[in-house]
């Protein structure tokens, strides 16, 4: 009797498992890509778009999106807008690379205008956007640094953005006065200032290790005030190397921060830590971009009162970018499949650009990528963002986005061990420029 | 002789040596529901060790709104309920074939299946991934479920393997006098035998099943079937924020049936081996 | 008759046979031809034969990688073992609430890598101070203080114990199925002889499981030489390559490097690696017994 039930469960378990294999499938099939346009019929035609994003659900853009994608179904009851998330980064390139190399790639996808993406710009799968902002007539619209930013090498524009951003350096005004300092204006005054701070017991500050971007920033700074977007450009292909004076210069600098200033145990902190040192009033300075300024203001979206910020300080008079030349960026961009580009994608997006700037700042508190209409109440400190976003001339360009992946590996690993002092910035450079030379040659051909 | 003394003195020696080790073994889960308790800011700013100041019940909440743990539970459950079945449908047999029925070639199969012992699970991702998209198999449970079976295979043969060489050939011998076919004997006889083996075949994969990432993360594209690893990803944010609050209400939510269900089983279990034990 | 009972066994086996061969095998080979190409997966692959192999055996990186997994395997399989064993015997001797115990020790195995690893990194941290700091301040060991992570002669032993505080219980589990299985009637002759306590471990119990714990050794080297978890999650090999292990630097490789042929060669070093040991260790264990 037991066994006959063992066997009947067994039987109904892999029945299940058979089913649940069909029904997944059948799932999948349903959530691909948008299907083509079979004649001109005059009613809109089904426009499903699967948008696989890196960012969390909750985010204030991709809920004004999805916001929007709700009031579109309304007139449009053929559209469906469906977001699946992976926040976690690593895991969300892990995946868009896997469903790269099978030909598998969702109708909308997250990316940043790194060499993997141009890759995938080469092989012609993602469609230009540089041409949809045209054809809709947005491109105006758009703040400069949101039109520029995601653009590839050769100046084509493959990504749309939804954010823009600045990075200040956040201070503690009375951990300031406590040691008797003021905002640092050139990088040197930045080190005295720090040093000020230390010795009065203050940890100057705050940063994480747990991800590699914000040291690399520190790397960034330095290269450049003395030669602009250049160094990078060229150091990616290897035509620039670490140990040129600008490379060194900067791993001294990072160097000299890691033993001295930063935050004990930073290397193994993670984001939330950092930041939260930094609000706590335990440490005085934090760099970090407008995307986190929520944190920054009290309930009426001011900034606190013992809250300020700096911009990048400048290195000497010598410098090739000036002080209003810093990091912005429009975090990272989304692209559409270039055969998912159908014209019911262009009527959305057309109704998506109009609506998208204004939800996305006053009722998601997001700086958006569009240039929203300024209200009179919008808080001093939005408008002073917006203000600088809409000024910025030249703006940095992300170390861990230009080079490539196989030597961003290595910089990552190797930047944290300089900074903990494992390394001379002699021997860090020669490791990177030996990273450079063998692994440059495989993405920048030219 | 030992004094009474002695033998009292140890028995506290050895409860407090219990305790210690309980205190240990437990603080996760009580540091994780601690944790879960406390409102943002009391996770910020106090020390991680502390006590929750009240019971705050909105990590909970934001859990079960923003993401779907229940489902990622499920779906994980089903995942290493169907491995562990079909590891043992199929181990099991084949492991007895090779010890027992001595068919040649037997020890090339075994040795065969002990390469796979070695390999690290990752050597199949890119490959299946390929071979999935083929044939249309990408969101299924069945994904997941055949690699983790492939790999549990060499260990799970090895494992009953070892045991059945101890099983003396009488009684199979007097069983297949009895007119008994090789599937009787063993669904009879040499199964319910290695039942520690089983014990210990399940209880070794599960955790590894249950805490499986990379290959959800690669094959499961869908919301709908997430594995619970995956899942607690989702409350990590755009540039490394990571909402902990919800993440240990995820956690401490997910424990608890896992725990209940291992106490029942354990029970059980313990019993049957007692009861093996005793037979002798 | 006599075909039915060749074809018999196959029959038993063959389901299992193409499980494997599906899922191990035929990846292996893949991987193999993999390694013996460049490719980004959406470039061209590039042959290029052996390269990656030369420079697996260049790679500065790979090499303490390599060491570290050694360190990992050996520390990590004797401490399981040993911690195991002692909460085995433990259990065995209290007389209420076996049970309970067994499922409490059990936890830490059912959390997942990422609340454990999140745990220890909180309570290794120093800023804002963690447990392990504030107790050594408490008990005035103020100098002993330290950002423990962050510290690349530690990261490693710490990487290695968290990993077997995790694990260490399904071994636990394992042995007290064992010391359990053993005949009453053995151990019953045995205190009749006057072996008790102790002694009764060291001639009577011991002896008899040798076998499992030979077997969970093969177990534990297998699965520390492919850990990959705790590394990740809680240093990401870090600071540095201090606590990079073979799987973990293989995985950056193949998907932050997005360099598959690399990635997969070093999956084929690792396969070949665990075969040697494996295949060593099985040697020294049929050694063992023939000497009894």
């Amino acid at each position: 009797m037991k066994k006959q039930i063992l066997s009947m469960l067994l039987c109904s378990l892999i029945l299940a498992m058979i089913v649940s294999a069909c029904g997944g499938n059948g799932n999948q099939k349903q959530s691909s890509s948008s299907q083509q346009s079979s004649g001109s019929e005059v009613s809109s035609k089904p426009l499903k778009i699967h948008y696989l994003t890196a960012k969390q659900m909750s985010d204030g853009a991709v809920q004004t999106l999805v916001d929007l994608a709700n009031e579109y179904k309304k007139e449009h009851p053929d559209f469906e807008l469906e977001v699946e998330s992976i926040s976690d980064r690593p895991a969300y390139l892990q995946k868009i690379k896997i469903l790269a190399s099978s030909n598998e790639l969702p109708d909308w996808f997250d990316a940043d205008p790194e060499p993997f993406f141009e890759d995938l710009v080469e092989k012609g799968l993602v469609q230009n956007i540089e041409e949809v902002y045209q054809e809709i007539g947005v491109a105006d619209k758009f703040f400069k640094v949101s039109t520029d930013y995601p653009r590839s090498d050769d100046g084509s524009l493959y990504l749309i953005t939804w954010n823009a951003n600045v990075e200040y350096f956040w201070y503690n005004k009375d951990l300031f006065a406590q040691a008797g300092v003021t905002p640092p204006t050139t990088f040197d005054e930045f080190l005295q200032v720090s040093e000020q701070l230390k010795s009065h017991g203050i940890t100057p500050i705050s940063i994480h290790g747990k991800d590699f971007w914000p040291l690399l920033r520190y790397m960034a700074f330095i290269p450049f005030r003395m030669e602009g977007n250049d160094y990078l450009d060229k150091l990616r292909k290897g035509e620039a190397k670490m140990a040129d004076p600008a490379g060194i210069k900067a791993a001294e600098f990072v160097q000299t921060l890691g033993l001295n200033y930063f935050n004990e145990g930073w290397s193994n902190a993670d984001y939330n830590t950092s930041l939260e040192l930094f609000l706590g009033g335990k440490a005085a300075m934090y760099y970090m971009g407008t995307w986190q300024v929520k944190d920054m203001v009290d309930e009426n979206m001011n900034l606190l009162p013992h809250i300020g910020y700096f911009k990048m300080p400048k290195l000497s008079d010598n410098d090739k970018t000036t002080v209003n030349d810093f990091f912005a960026n429009s975090g990272i961009g989304t692209a559409v499949r270039k055969d998912a580009y159908t014209p019911e994608m262009r009527d959305f997006l057309q109704f998506l650009f109009t609506r998208y700037a204004d939800k996305a700042l006053y009722e998601y508190h997001v700086i958006p990528s569009i240039q929203p209409t300024i209200k009179d109440d919008l808080p001093q400190i939005y408008k002073d963002i917006l203000n600088d976003i809409h000024n910025v001339q030249t703006y940095a360009k992300v170390w861990d986005v230009r080079l490539d992946p196989e030597t961003n590996d290595t910089i990552g690993r190797e930047s944290t061990a300089l900074a903990l002092g494992l390394l001379t910035p002699e021997e860090f450079a020669k490791r990177m420029d030996e990273a450079i030379a063998q692994n440059a040659p495989k993405y920048f051909s030219n | 002789m030992k004094t009474a003394a002695f033998r009292y003195g140890s028995r506290i020696l050895l409860y407090a040596m219990v305790m210690v080790f309980v205190i240990v073994q437990v603080y996760p889960i009580f540091w994780v529901i601690a944790s879960s308790l406390k409102t943002p800011e009391e996770v910020a700013r106090n020390a991680p060790y502390s006590f929750p100041h009240s019971f705050y019940f909105e990590n909970y909440i934001n859990m079960l709104q923003n993401s779907r743990i229940p489902l990622y539970f499920l779906n994980s459950s089903l995942v290493a309920v169907f491995t562990l079945l079909l590891t043992i449908l199929l181990g099991a047999p084949a492991a007895y074939a090779i010890e027992k029925l001595r068919f040649r070639g037997n020890t090339k199969v075994m040795a065969f299946f002990l390469l796979g012992i070695m390999i690290p699970i990752f050597v199949s991702l890119l490959p299946m991934f390929q071979i999935y998209n083929a044939l249309g198999l990408r969101n299924t449970y069945l994904s997941l479920v055949l690699p983790q079976v492939g790999f549990s295979l060499p260990l799970c043969i090895y494992l009953y393997c070892g045991f059945m060489r101890y099983v003396p050939n009488s009684l199979m011998e007097s069983a297949y006098l009895d007119g008994a076919g090789p599937f009787l004997v063993f669904r009879k006889i040499i199964f319910p035998m290695s039942r520690n083996t089983t014990i210990t075949i399940i209880t070794f994969n599960f955790i590894f099943i249950w805490n499986e990432f990379t290959f959800a993360n690669t094959f499961m594209t869908s919301s709908r079937m997430k594995t619970l690893p995956l899942g607690l990803n989702d409350f990590v944010g755009l540039y490394g924020y990571t909402d902990w609050g919800a993440t240990y209400a995820a956690i401490a939510v997910t424990i608890i049936p896992t725990l209940v269900l291992y106490f029942i089983l354990n029970k059980s279990v313990i019993e049957g081996m007692a009861a093996g034990a005793v037979k002798g | 008759m006599a075909i039915r009972r060749i074809i018999e066994p196959w029959l038993f086996v063959l389901p299992a046979l193409v499980v494997y061969i599906f899922t191990v095998i035929i990846p292996i080979f893949w991987s193999f031809t993999f390694s013996l190409y460049e490719w980004n997966g959406i470039g061209d692959m590039k042959f290029v034969g052996i390269d990656n192999y030369m420079r697996m055996f260049r790679d500065n990186v790979f090499l303490t990688a390599f060491k570290n997994n050694l360190i990992f395997t050996g520390l990590g399989t004797v401490v399981q073992i040993v911690i195991g064993m002692i909460m085995a015997i433990l259990l065995l001797s209290i007389r209420w609430f076996q049970n309970l115990i067994k499922v409490v020790y059990f936890i830490p195995c059912v959390i997942s890598s990422m609340a454990i690893c999140q745990i220890f990194s909180k309570m290794l941290s120093v800023n804002p101070e963690g447990v392990v700091n504030a107790l050594l301040g408490a008990v005035g060991l103020d100098s002993l203080k330290a950002a423990f992570l962050s510290d690349p002669d530690l990261t490693l032993i710490i990487v290695t114990l968290v990993d077997a505080y995790k694990f260490c219980a399904i071994y636990m589990v394992i042995y007290y199925a064992a010391f359990i299985s053993i005949s009453k009637d053995i151990i019953e002759a045995s205190i009749i002889d006057g072996c008790n306590g102790w002694k009764q471990y060291r001639y009577i119990r011991f002896p008899l499981i040798r076998g499992i714990v030979f077997i969970t050794v093969v177990m534990l080297v297998s699965g520390t030489l492919k850990g990959f978890d705790v590394s990740y999650i809680l240093t990401n090999g870090g600071p540095g390559a201090s606590s990079e292990l073979v799987s973990t630097y293989m995985y950056k490789v193949t998907f932050n490097s997005v360099n598959y042929g690399y990635g997969s060669a070093m999956a084929v070093f690792m396969v070949v690696e665990c075969l040697l040991v494996v295949s060593l260790l099985r040697k020294l264990i049929a050694q063992a017994d023939t000497e009894d």
